[in-house]
């Protein structure tokens, strides 16, 4: 009895006291709250914001392995994931999955042996998860489990049910430790950094930088978790054959019997949803191509101008009314329609990007609300010297109403996705068209063109079904159709085109 | 080599509250964190400072004086450190740091309560002359503890000491002779409660590490804590790792 108190339940909690970060979180000297817990998956957790933390405290392997997990979350995760989902860059479950994978790759670096890491569930989890064809549960899990010893066990338990799916996985598993082993290589300190990207301490609501990989590789996860959102559905179906001959022993033994995009059809239910060219098209993205969007801020112009009439709005026949119009229905018409009344219209929202690289004019500007009666019209730019609180976002029309004082441009973008956003926020009716006059040239404050930060426009576009048109004139047409009923089709603007080509490997496709 | 540091807050106060004139103040915290040492060097100059630790068993000799035989077998009086620091250096009053007020028993709690007292209340006569004696001019107490909570101090005392400064961290100071890779640590940890790890150990650790290597450093001063301590260590420092 007594060899077993010594043996096995000593009291082993760790010291999350002695961690030191850069944002402020753990700073000043306080105890931590370290509750007991089962070596078990889901189980063991870390609040750095509340100091607690739930992990294992016996005087096993897999539980000092556990701790050592916990201890690098305590270590390198942000106290709060909430402004990094606002972002909207990557989903949540990505976040938390390829958060995992960053963890135990540091834990991996920390000399801690992964291998141990598995409770045994991990079969039952492929399984589970391949019987249900959850693909994207299977890609997110993958990275979960990357590189700890379960990942093996998973892909077993995920082939009894999805053959086909197991190469995938596995090299998915593969090219996430390949990412994180570039960025160790190029910048440990940045993969661990917790440093804010804005220099402000506050650990609640600051991004900070080794977060900023976790959330690419969440963003590269969710391309993959849903190959159909991302296009690789319209991707050209010539290239079998082609391998990615990185060296890393793709596919390994895992009964790739081919590269034939064509058993992507998903005919059998077997084969991964994503073929082998789709995926070996997809890259992440680099942290240092992750920037941030100023803060919005918006602003109601003097609305002294009535505009009348209303995208959309129109007069249908009807066998009520006063004046009879349409009197010819009289004999042709079984229901004698020949009155008729007025349909409201859908309404809709103009978002202008009035920065210095579109170089609308006021008369451009007045051009686009007059088309768009009816419809919110609002445009947007910022610069560098902005200070928080000043306006960046101008609504220049609303509820027939329109200004004739159009603000003067202060040359930047800085706000695209949040006026975006906002944009869509104020859509009337759930089927209003939203039309965005952008050239594509988005740009966060203080920093260049990022990939991620279009790549987030682009996929709020597309979710949304928001039209883009680069100039006026095509704005106008583009208004004077949906004001008529006719169809419209999308236009993508070429920096947006080049950026989905550069990350996803395929054509964003002009389409209706 | 000196290094350049910022003031933790709690120093900061404590400079702060000094330099405009509040003259008597409790710090209180966590245990070794330089609380005493701060009471007798900071702001007490050439007046000099003197320490009282306080225990159940003190009598009142501690604090105002006795008498005392001499080697001729008369009686002569010796004054306590209360006294003294009401002297100070003959013109300005010194420094008193107590210790741990709150352990001392009833007569000795009544007798420093009086010699803690405003400058203008505090009266006390000395029995070997006679002599009505008060504290001078820049006469200052600083009380420290390591209750938490004020509110279990006597109210009397808490009436005599309207300011009261929680030390949660080491003065840097404290930590220089420290080797610099554990200094952080050392800081950290001071304040954790129940986990807490005394700068004291963390001297003894630094010395053994040295010699014998972190390992058996960890093991011999932290027991069957070597082994969390030493794997913060090894998650904290990842970057570094070769």
């Amino acid at each position: 009895m007594s060899h077993l108190k010594t043996e096995y339940a000593q009291d082993l909690r760790p010291l999350p006291e002695l961690i030191r970060r850069k944002d402020g979180a753990n700073d000043e000297p306080a105890e931590w709250i370290i509750d007991p817990c089962a070596a078990e998956r889901g189980v063991p957790r870390t609040a750095v914001l509340l100091r607690h933390m739930v992990t294992p405290i016996q005087n096993f392997d897999l539980d000092r392995v556990i701790r050592a997990h916990e201890m690098m979350h305590a270590k390198v995760s942000p106290g709060d994931r909430r402004p990094w989902t606002d972002r909207g860059i990557a989903s949540d479950r990505a976040l938390v999955c390829a958060e995992e994978a960053r963890v135990n790759f540091l834990v991996s670096k920390a000399g801690f042996d992964l291998d141990l890491l598995e409770d045994g569930t991990e079969m039952n989890a492929g399984e589970r998860i391949a019987e249900r064809g959850d693909w994207a549960e299977a890609v997110y899990f993958t990275a979960c489990i990357s590189g700890t010893g379960g990942i093996n066990k998973y892909l077993t338990g995920v082939r009894r049910h999805k053959p086909g799916w197991g190469p995938r996985l596995r090299r998915i598993h593969q090219l996430v430790q390949k990412e994180l082993r570039r960025i160790w290589k190029e910048d440990r300190t940045s993969l661990t950094s917790t440093t804010t990207t804005s220099g402000i301490m506050d650990p609640q609501n600051e991004l900070i930088e080794g977060f900023l990989h976790t959330e690419a590789i969440a963003e590269y996860l969710d391309r993959l978790a849903d190959p159909a959102e991302s296009g690789d559905d319209e991707k050209e179906q010539n290239e079998s054959g082609k391998d990615s001959g990185d060296g890393d022993g793709e596919d390994g033994d895992d009964g790739e019997h081919g590269n034939d995009p064509g058993k992507n059809d998903g005919e059998d239910g077997d084969e991964a949803p994503l073929s082998k060219q789709d995926l070996e098209s997809h890259t992440p993205n680099r942290a240092s191509d992750a920037g941030s969007w100023a803060q919005l801020n918006v602003k109601t112009q003097n609305l002294t101008r009535h505009v009348p009439g209303g995208l959309g709005k129109r007069r249908i026949a009807t066998n009520m009314g006063r004046n009879p119009r349409r009197i010819g229905r009289y004999l042709t018409d079984p229901q004698k329609r020949i009155f008729d009344r007025k349909v409201k219209g859908n309404g809709g929202v103009v978002l202008v990007d009035y920065s210095g690289s579109m170089a609308l004019s006021e008369k451009d500007v007045l051009d686009i609300m007059e088309a768009a009666p009816g419809c919110t019209v609002a445009c947007y730019t910022t610069n560098s010297m902005d200070k928080d609180g000043k306006p960046n976002c101008w609504i220049l029309g609303e509820k027939g109403r329109m200004t004739s004082a159009i603000p003067a441009s202060r040359g930047g973008n800085g706000v695209d996705y949040p006026a975006l956003v906002w944009a869509i926020q104020q859509k009337q009716r759930r089927n209003a068209p939203v039309v965005w006059v952008t050239d594509g040239g988005v740009i966060p404050p203080h920093q260049g063109y990022k990939d991620t930060l279009a790549m987030q426009c682009i996929k709020t576009c597309i979710k949304s079904e928001v039209l883009i048109r680069n100039d006026v004139e095509d704005a106008v047409e583009l208004l004077t159709d949906l004001a008529t009923g006719k169809r419209v089709k999308q236009w993508w603007p070429h920096y947006f085109r080049t950026t989905w080509k550069r990350v996803t490997g395929s054509e964003l496709t002009v389409g209706t | 080599m000196t290094m350049q540091y910022k003031l933790p807050q709690c120093w900061q106060d404590f400079t702060d509250v000094l330099s405009a004139g509040i003259d008597r103040v409790i710090l209180y915290g966590p245990p070794g964190t330089g609380k005493t040492f701060a009471g007798l060097n900071n702001g007490t100059d050439d007046s000099g400072a003197w320490r009282l630790v306080c225990t159940e068993d003190m009598t009142n000799f501690d604090v105002t004086g006795g008498f005392l035989p001499d080697r001729d077998g008369a009686f002569k009086w010796h004054d306590g450190a209360a006294i003294k620091a009401w002297r100070g250096n003959g013109v300005t009053g010194g420094r008193l740091v107590v210790d741990e007020i709150d352990k001392a028993g009833g007569d000795v709690f009544a007798t420093l309560l009086a010699m803690t007292d405003t400058v203008e209340s505090a009266k006390w006569e000395n029995p070997a002359t006679g002599r009505i004696e008060n504290p001078r001019e820049g006469f200052s107490v600083v009380m420290t503890t390591n209750i938490e909570n004020m509110e279990e101090l006597p109210t009397a005392l808490k009436d005599r000491f309207p300011c009261s400064i929680r030390i949660n961290e080491p003065h840097p100071e404290s930590l220089e002779s420290l080797p610099i890779n554990i200094r952080e640590y050392a800081r950290k940890m001071a304040d954790a409660g129940d986990r807490r790890i005394s700068l004291r150990q963390f001297y003894a650790y630094g010395q053994l590490n040295r010699i014998h290597g972190d390992e058996r450093a960890a093991n011999l001063i932290f027991g069957n804590r070597a082994e969390s301590f030493l794997d913060a260590i090894r998650i904290d420092t990842v970057n570094s790792v070769v």
